[in-house]
């Protein structure tokens, strides 16, 4: 870096008449095939901008200009946050971008969905199971979409096992519509009583906007259960609040991956 | 040019945004934008026009005319296009009747220039005189039954041959590009969408590329491919230039460049992630101004993206008789026209 001062002399022509405004970065670009993984995952983080670094954390923290600095592809061996943020001596940092990295959980043998709307459908049947996804394009193959009240997915483990969280990974996306569900309420299979029973309910506020992230929705148990069986019933919301331009109309769900712990 | 050369050349940019703050004492530094030999400052207060009495929506397009003049498209019908000065002075404005005033194309007719303006809205090409005068509008092509009627023709930019065949790019139509003779006459029409290489979706800009005098040939936008196609003058597919993430608008050709206004990258759409890119004779890209240092793999470039918010929605850019860069955008607050000046 101290070789470049050598060049100021050369830079005398900087003119007055020109306005000195301080420009922010922009958030540098995490490039990773996807969130999900079995055994291990790398990420890369793209941001190749001289005068400019990144810095992250693996922590979960906001990340300072005395925090890592990026160097090279990280490798990514457990559940794992990744924040990184570009900062460079003579611009203003940029926002923070963050990723969640998750390993895979107990084994699924199949799972049964809701039809989803026919633009956003999949013919691959392990498509919420399939350790690919949590990226925010939604055209990329890992989606499923709705648009109507109820979404109705049940979870066949491959066997009877200790359940002690749940994980839904959605998009949220709302200047496109996509919105989380308005209420979420997960069952489990009871042998003893052979029907399903309430395990988890969930409401969610949608009183101002949201950015556009994916949201890895964790449902922790009150208690452990034992089951091979889960039900997990979504209700998209069903009319876009009054803040948004679309209000009063009906909202998407997109959903790409589940996982029971 | 390879990636150590880039790096080399852009420490030497490093260098260049410590200057202001050393020589003219400053409480900011300067910015300079882009890399190797294209590297500019920024004014962002070029436009001296009163927003009150001569607003603007989206900034569309500039072109700059044989007196000098610098000429401003907007979808604003108060004043469809404005002229200025160099310095950013308004000298006049014209227009209120182009809604959808979107492709604005110079061109010196027998040592006089006209306009041809792409109407979204309308769904024409009108071609005027600089000072506003209606020579010729041209009308949905009838003689093409992929077309019904007048809405399902969106022209976007036109490009005009040295020997006045007009070319319209029906971009946000069914990204045909159409032919016509100086004086309208259909000729043919090719691009269009499918899945060949051949095929265009969102041909928002054309222009004629002569930098090789014995082989003039087209190059249009192909927005959602992120990619130029070339075409003969005749409309016989020559290639691709890929520019992975880049939703390239139209192509200008100044001098041995070709400069385009990027809307957005892919990597954040929707976010205001544009900035500029110029690519060198061999259309390799040799600066992005605001945007990554330029890199290859091979023959591809490397995927890219914004690295400084200068910009929001950049929708074309203007190199003037002195390589003054104008940026127009689109979407962006409506803002003036930024002046970028190389270094």
């Amino acid at each position: 870096m101290m070789k470049q001062w050598l060049f100021i002399p050369l830079l005398l022509i900087c003119s007055v008449g020109y306005s000195q405004q301080l420009f922010q970065l922009a958030p540098p670009l995490l490039k990773y095939q996807s969130a999900f993984f079995e055994g291990s995952s790398s990420v890369e983080i793209m941001f190749e901008q001289p005068g400019a670094e990144v810095r992250y954390t693996l922590n979960g923290k906001e990340p300072t200009a005395n925090d890592l600095l990026y160097v090279k592809p990280l490798r990514i061996t457990k559940q794992t946050t990744l924040k990184a943020k570009a900062f460079g001596k003579n611009f203003l940092p940029s926002e923070t971008v963050q990723a969640l990295f998750i390993h895979d959980g107990k084994k699924i043998a199949a799972m049964d969905f809701s039809k989803p709307n026919e633009k956003y459908s999949s013919s691959i049947a392990n498509i919420l199971f399939d350790n690919t996804g949590g990226l925010l394009n939604i055209h990329n193959g890992t989606w499923l979409g709705y648009n109507n009240d109820t979404v109705t997915i049940t979870i066949q483990l491959q066997k009877k096992e200790k359940i002690s969280s749940v994980v839904i990974d959605m998009l949220q996306d709302e200047a496109s519509w996509i919105f989380l569900p308005a209420q979420m309420l997960l069952y489990y299979y009871d042998e003893q009583q052979q029907r399903f029973l309430p395990a988890h309910k969930e409401q969610f506020s949608f009183e101002k906007q949201s950015p556009k992230q994916t949201v890895a929705k964790l449902i922790r148990l009150k208690q452990q259960l034992q089951t091979d069986k889960l039900k997990l019933v979504l209700l998209p919301l069903q009319q876009i609040p009054d803040w948004h331009a679309g209000k009063g109309n009906h909202a998407w769900l997109f959903i790409d991956e589940i996982k029971a712990y | 040019m390879n990636r150590k050369q880039f790096i080399q050349q852009s420490s030497i940019a490093a260098a260049g945004m410590f200057c202001a703050p050393a020589i003219i004492g400053a409480a900011k530094p300067e910015t300079i934008l882009g890399h190797n030999n294209k590297r500019y400052r920024i004014n962002t207060q070029w436009s001296k026009a009163n927003a009150m009495q001569y607003p603007v929506k989206d900034c569309h397009e500039m072109v700059q005319d044989k007196n000098g003049r610098i000429i401003l498209l907007t979808n604003e019908t108060r004043n469809n296009v404005m002229i200025y000065d160099k310095s950013g002075k308004l000298i006049s404005s014209w227009g209120h009747e182009y809604p959808g005033a979107h492709g604005l194309t110079l061109f010196n007719e027998n040592g006089d220039d006209v306009l041809f303006i792409c109407d979204n809205d309308l769904h024409q090409v009108i071609k005027t005189t600089t000072d506003g005068k209606v020579l010729m509008k041209l009308d949905y092509p009838k003689e093409i039954n992929a077309y019904a009627k007048a809405e399902e023709y969106i022209p976007t930019e036109t490009a005009i041959a040295s020997n006045g065949d007009i070319y319209v790019a029906d971009g946000y139509g069914k990204d045909f590009i159409i032919q016509y003779d100086h004086k309208g006459n259909y000729i043919r029409h090719f691009g269009g969408r499918g899945t060949g290489d051949e095929f265009l979706l969102n041909a928002h800009g054309i222009c004629i590329d002569d930098r090789d005098k014995n082989n003039p040939c087209l190059v249009v936008s192909s927005r959602q491919h992120n990619a130029f196609k070339r075409y003969t003058l005749d409309g016989r597919y020559i290639n691709t230039i890929s520019l992975p993430g880049a939703w390239v608008c139209r192509p200008v050709i100044k001098g041995d460049y070709l400069y385009a206004a990027v809307l957005q990258t892919n990597a954040r759409q929707g976010e205001q992630s544009g900035f500029v890119l110029i690519l060198d004779k061999d259309y390799k890209v040799v600066s992005n101004l605001a945007g990554n240092l330029p890199a290859y793999n091979k023959e591809m470039p490397q995927e890219m993206y914004q690295t400084i918010k200068v910009f929001r929605y950049p929708h074309d850019v203007c190199v003037d008789d002195e390589e003054n860069v104008y940026v127009a955008q689109w979407n962006s607050g409506q803002v003036y026209p930024y002046k970028l000046s190389p270094l």
